[in-house]
């Protein structure tokens, strides 16, 4: 039984069909990148995994049960998008980690936070955008979870900080744990892939190992995704 | 440390050159124990399962020993490591002088810039 | 996990009504500070009169204020930027709604006592004002009786619980637009709060207008208390039903049609 599975899902907004007959599985162990141009279905493919969002039709199964609150006890998402509460402060963030998520591991969390040198004390509003990221991305990291899914990680973010967040996912990422990275932003993260995953228009057109492309097709994952998705 | 690895050649094959050399320039020493598979996964910035295929190859090659307590180690055996700088100085050989041949360069003049560039030191 | 849902939500919804909270109290206080000031210095009599605006202005916005912070912390949180976290936590939904409806419950509940509080300040120790109160107080429950305004009391009460499951049904219906959800969200509320007084009519006044002897009680100058407090116990309930509907109707909006942006 794979980690997660989808099975013929359609998922239609109205009359758009954003998803279309999705036949995939996730498997332990792997770094899978989700890539594909904006509108093509990554994000309702992560959303369905979620439990954001129910399938038109087909089913989503991961551990073999349809999402749902033990789904989620394994999965840590890290959205596109600024989620927490501004209000709070970092360590009022992480108490309340660690009060939903069993597997959160709090010393992870302030070591993270310590080595770049931000205050516990400190309201995450006057924190800037980059840094705000940044702690969402460790909070996200700070779990043991089974599945990690990072929503565009890297976008709109400096080269230096770029690099932070790599290294931070590589070096936090639990052995065993499965990840996907959704990003356009394939030439940085294409070697810590281990699966490629091309979607579009709501189909998956691809699906392969990454060294695989390598040895076959003799190119990089950037370029072939060029190719492929050639306008 | 990010090695460029070229992106359209199999990673786990370039790590494997890549950590042959370190192993035979002394960079991990005899009987060293190695980074783990997540360190060497964030030093070179590459995916954990191909950092462990590349130590497997290693390993079928008896280059690296594998304690299932204590983690992986570089071989005690001078003499493979010894054999693996040599075959690596052969191969970075090779390729200069296949270059320096189609640049018309005699064996003297080579030999001649090796004496010059000693006396220098 | 109810508990540690509300925890987190009560101090967030606490931090924003405390300042309009600390007004009306201090408003209250300086009221009659001036009210007492105004007896030795009559030319006070227009700045008093200004702050007895002010203190009832304040105990007027203190409920609205109050309402508005709960729903729009709910807005918030289960449809805009913070639902992501919301809805991935592992909860369920129907538990994620009722905490916050109790935490609207508790809050109007806070508001009420903070009123209630202000307004004894402002009229602290102004001769026989407790005493009067008390008085009508006493006559009234020997009127009405004590079961009688036990019920009065409860329906407040239940009036929040029952706002708050229109306005969260509301919202969930108004996130299932890709556009212009807020909008709609009044839109939807507008509908229900009509079809509250649709039903309302339906169940509560047309039965007893066709029921000719119920009709004569209520019209003649007999009518027992009983009466009336059986007729409010039943619109008690018929409210109390259709907020557990309003409830599941939006469990089951945020389960199956959730929809953010």
């Amino acid at each position: 039984m794979s980690l997660v599975e989808f099975h013929n899902v359609d998922k239609n907004y109205g009359a758009k069909k954003a998803l279309s007959d999705i036949n995939l599985k996730i498997e332990r162990g792997h770094i899978y990148g989700l890539l594909g141009p904006n509108g093509s279905g990554k994000t309702t493919l992560i959303k369905l995994i979620n439990d954001l969002l129910t399938p038109t039709s087909g089913e989503v199964l991961i551990n073999g049960l349809k999402p749902g609150v033990e789904s989620k006890k394994i999965i840590s998402y890290l959205p596109e998008r600024t989620y927490l509460n501004m209000n709070l402060r970092v360590e009022e963030v992480i108490a309340y980690f660690k009060d939903f998520y069993t597997d959160f591991d709090e010393d992870k969390a302030h070591k993270l936070l310590d080595k770049l040198k931000i205050d516990s004390k400190t309201k995450l509003k006057t924190l800037s955008k980059g840094t705000k990221e940044k702690v969402q991305l460790i909070l996200v990291m700070s779990r043991k979870a089974d599945l990690y899914i990072l929503d565009e990680p890297i976008g709109g973010v400096d080269p230096a900080s770029r690099d932070y967040i790599l290294n931070t996912i590589l070096e936090n990422f639990n052995e065993g744990s499965s990840m996907i990275i959704c990003t356009h932003l394939i030439a940085d993260i294409e070697r810590i892939l281990d699966d490629v995953i091309f979607i579009n228009d709501g189909k998956i057109v691809l699906n392969e190992s990454a060294e695989e492309i390598r040895s076959v097709r003799k190119m990089t994952i950037d370029n072939l995704f060029r190719e492929e998705f050639k306008c | 440390m990010k090695f460029d690895f070229n992106g359209d050649k199999p990673i786990y094959k370039q790590l494997v050159e890549v950590l042959k050399y370190d192993i035979a320039t002394g960079e991990y020493q005899a009987g060293d124990k190695l980074p783990s598979v997540r360190e060497f996964s964030a030093m070179f910035f590459v995916n954990p399962n191909t950092v462990q295929r590349a130590l497997n190859e290693l390993e079928d090659e008896k280059l690296i020993i594998t304690n299932r307590t204590s983690g992986k180690f570089v071989t005690d055996d001078h003499k493979l490591i010894d054999n693996q700088k040599k075959s690596l100085a052969i191969k970075a050989l090779e390729e200069c002088l296949k270059k320096l041949e189609r640049l018309n360069i005699s064996d003297e003049q080579v030999i001649k810039y090796i004496k010059d560039r000693r006396e220098e030191k | 996990m109810l508990a540690k849902l509300m925890k987190y939500d009560l101090k967030s919804l606490l931090k924003g009504v405390l300042p309009i909270y600390l007004i009306g109290i201090v408003l209250a206080i300086v009221s009659r500070l001036f009210d007492v000031l105004v007896d030795h210095l009559s030319f006070l009599s227009i700045p008093a009169g200004f702050m007895l605006f002010f203190f009832i202005l304040a105990m007027i916005a203190i409920p609205f204020f109050t309402l508005g912070i709960v729903v729009m912390k709910y807005y918030n949180t289960m449809v805009k930027d913070e639902a992501y976290l919301t809805h991935t936590l592992p909860v369920k939904k129907s538990t994620l709604v009722l905490s916050k409806i109790i935490d609207g419950f508790i809050l109007m509940v806070i508001s009420t006592i903070v009123i209630i509080l202000c307004i004894a300040i402002r009229l602290f120790m102004i001769d026989g004002v407790f005493t009067a109160l008390k008085e009508v107080w006493l006559s009234s429950v020997e009127v009405l009786g004590l079961s009688f305004w036990i019920i009065i009391i409860v329906a407040f009460f239940l009036g929040f619980i029952s706002f708050f499951t229109c306005v969260f049904a509301a919202i969930s219906f108004g996130q299932k637009h890709n556009n212009n959800k807020f909008i709609m969200s009044f839109v939807y509320y507008i509908a229900i709060y009509y079809i509250n007084q649709i039903v309302s009519v339906v169940l509560l006044i047309v039965p007893v207008y066709l029921n000719k002897s119920w009709w004569n009680t209520l019209n003649s100058e007999n009518v027992s208390i009983e009466f009336i407090n059986g007729y409010l116990l039943v619109a008690l309930v018929i409210s109390l039903v259709m907020s557990a509907v309003y409830y599941f109707i939006t469990v089951n909006n945020m389960t199956k049609k959730l929809n953010l942006e």
